[in-house]
């Protein structure tokens, strides 16, 4: 346990060590949610909803959707890099298993978000899209969040490990980028997609990393429970997938170079 | 004497095959490989076996793709054998690959495993944890290597400001603060200097000769094998084709010696015996190559006074690099 909290503080501290990505990544998530908010606020009318949803609504939306996934995505593929540059072979060589050394990087990297990213998110978000507290910020959402962030990672280290079996997983990366982005909620939400992909998606665990969460925080009503259930399982099986897949993969690793 | 129970590195039939994609040649080749993949079984390692025991410096050369760093790997538990049995330790390194991480400092040249953006101390604390050094141990470890390395020339930068020599320093010392019983070292001289690169090889022999530590060692710079090993193992085509002392080696393998004679005014050769070949003649200088074979020293010196007379003779013997480049040759 020892290990794993120090791991998890290194990442945070390496987090730490370049100021310019820092400030650049905060004016991006600004940058996506003003291109949000201003979409929403097009085709949205004033009054009255659509797609059962206002516009404040889905201002709000944009907001939190935005914050939450600040938080979570990392844009590196942190298991495939290493593969492909030979040094997976140090950290396979440590008495320290990779997939907890990839959680404690990630929770690492997840705690400097909130801290350094999401505050000054919320109070450019309070100032210019008067966002006010949402109804639903409860520990149903906290353990909601806490899942997404678990599910992630897993769906992170499967799309990692498959480096172990192609070398170049870029492709792969790609095509998980592309369902974040479609089937996730992190840029339109589930009720206005077309009724065969809201129901596809659902089948998928995109759903359970961003849209839930913030579901719940935008809406009290929002029947947790049952979501949180679907959460759960949804985490066995990613976890469960990836844990098999690193299993066998390390029989199958080509480390590069001499 | 070495006995049985020293044994700390054991490796017996060793075979390992890749399966690697065969590619087609052109364009259209290319576009066809996307469709029908061809793949083809290349055998890394075809069969390897040596014991090692416990205190040795091992030095382990081969040219390239002999299956060196294979071997390394291997030995590690990274990589999985085809066949044959490996024990390191009294561990089997795949299968026991984390209570065997604990017995095993590995350090690759090219690669770091001290955190790239933060502080060399920050990488160290952190290795403390993993290998659950108790801190009493964990002190004294650090207090020798830095002396030996000088880590607190550097201790408080952060790895991506250090030059390669206090890197390879920093990363030497991270792959020993554990105390492993066998260090494995695949190129770790690569890209340093002439001078980092001697005190490289002093400090292996110090952490060798203080900690009793077993090194086997990769290199392609000879220099770091002829100076550090006592023991030699040259593979090639993944097959072992010499295992013994350096000494032995460089006897049994280096016949070839020069030797560069200066006389009073230009010798008049009049015989050349069998086994010596004339490389340069130049005024009073004449540089001869001998094949110690086919004519001993004893019988050519017999031979020189009839030529001239000698003011000077100079010896040298073919270097471990000239040897291996030769047999590599055949």
């Amino acid at each position: 346990m020892e290990t794993f909290i120090k791991w998890a503080f290194k990442s945070f501290q390496r987090n730490l060590a370049y100021r310019l990505e820092y400030f650049v990544s905060i004016f991006n998530a600004l940058l996506y949610i003003f291109i949000f908010t201003s979409v929403w606020k097009a085709l949205f009318p004033e009054t009255g909803t659509r797609f059962g949803m206002s516009r404040q609504l889905m201002i709000n939306y944009a907001v939190f959707v935005t914050l939450i996934k600040t938080t979570l995505v990392k844009s590196r593929d942190l298991i495939g890099e290493r593969v492909r540059s030979g040094e997976i072979a140090l950290d396979l060589i440590k008495p320290f298993p990779l997939p907890l050394m990839t959680l404690a990087d990630a929770i690492g990297s997840v705690i400097f978000q909130i801290f350094s990213r999401s505050i000054p998110l919320i109070l450019v978000s309070v100032l210019i899209f008067h966002i006010t507290s949402p109804a639903g910020m409860d520990s149903f959402f906290f353990l909601s969040y806490l899942l997404a962030f678990l599910i992630f990672n897993s769906i992170l280290f499967i799309f990692g490990v498959a480096s172990f079996y192609i070398t170049e997983n870029f492709p792969l990366w790609l095509l998980n980028s592309a369902g974040i982005s479609l089937l996730s909620g992190s840029i339109i939400p589930l009720e206005i997609l077309p009724v065969v992909v809201r129901k596809i998606a659902l089948f998928t665990p995109y759903p359970y990393i961003f849209y839930i969460p913030t579901m719940k925080l935008l809406r009290n009503e929002y029947p947790i429970d049952y979501a949180i259930l679907r959460q759960v399982l949804c985490l066995c099986i990613t976890y469960g997938i990836g844990l098999a897949m690193y299993q066998a993969g390390k029989r199958r690793l080509q480390i590069q170079g001499g | 004497m070495v006995s049985e129970n020293d044994l700390l590195i054991e490796v017996k039939d060793l075979r390992k095959e890749f399966k690697v994609l065969k590619k087609n040649p052109g364009l259209a080749g290319a576009l066809r490989s996307l469709f029908s993949r061809n793949y083809q079984i290349i055998e890394a390692i075809k069969d390897i076996s040596f014991s090692i025991h416990q205190g040795e410096l091992v030095g382990y050369v081969g040219p390239n793709g002999a299956g060196k760093s294979t071997t390394i790997k291997i030995l590690c538990g990274i990589l999985f054998p085809t066949s044959g049995i490996i024990k390191v330790a009294g561990f089997t390194p795949s299968i026991d690959r984390r209570k065997f991480a604990m017995k095993l400092g590995v350090m690759f040249g090219q690669r770091t495993q001290l955190w790239w953006d933060l502080p060399v101390s920050e990488s160290f604390d952190l290795l403390k944890s993993i290998y659950k050094i108790e801190i009493n141990a964990y002190r004294k470890n650090l207090e020798f290597f830095n002396d030996i390395f000088g880590l607190s020339e550097f201790w408080g930068q952060p790895v991506r400001r250090l030059s390669l020599g206090q890197r390879v320093r920093a990363d030497l010392a991270a792959a020993l603060i554990h105390d492993p019983n066998v260090l494995l070292l695949d190129e770790p001289t690569i890209g340093l200097d002439v001078l980092a690169r001697s005190r490289f090889r002093e400090l292996i022999k110090m952490v060798n000769r203080e900690k009793k530590t077993t090194i086997l060692l990769t290199s392609h710079d000879l220099g770091d094998i002829e100076m550090i090993v006592h023991r030699l193992i040259l593979i090639d085509k993944g097959a072992v084709k010499y295992d013994g002392t350096l000494k032995k080696f460089l006897k049994d393998y280096g016949g070839q010696k020069n030797l560069l004679i200066n006389f009073s005014s230009p010798p008049r050769i009049v015989r050349l015996p069998a086994g010596a070949e004339i490389l340069n003649l130049k005024d009073n200088f004449l540089e001869i190559k001998i094949d110690t074979a086919h004519i001993s020293y004893h019988d050519l010196l017999k031979v020189l006074p009839k030529w001239g007379n000698v003011i000077d003779i100079q010896l040298e013997s073919d270097s471990l690099e000239t040897i291996l480049s030769d047999l590599y040759k055949k």
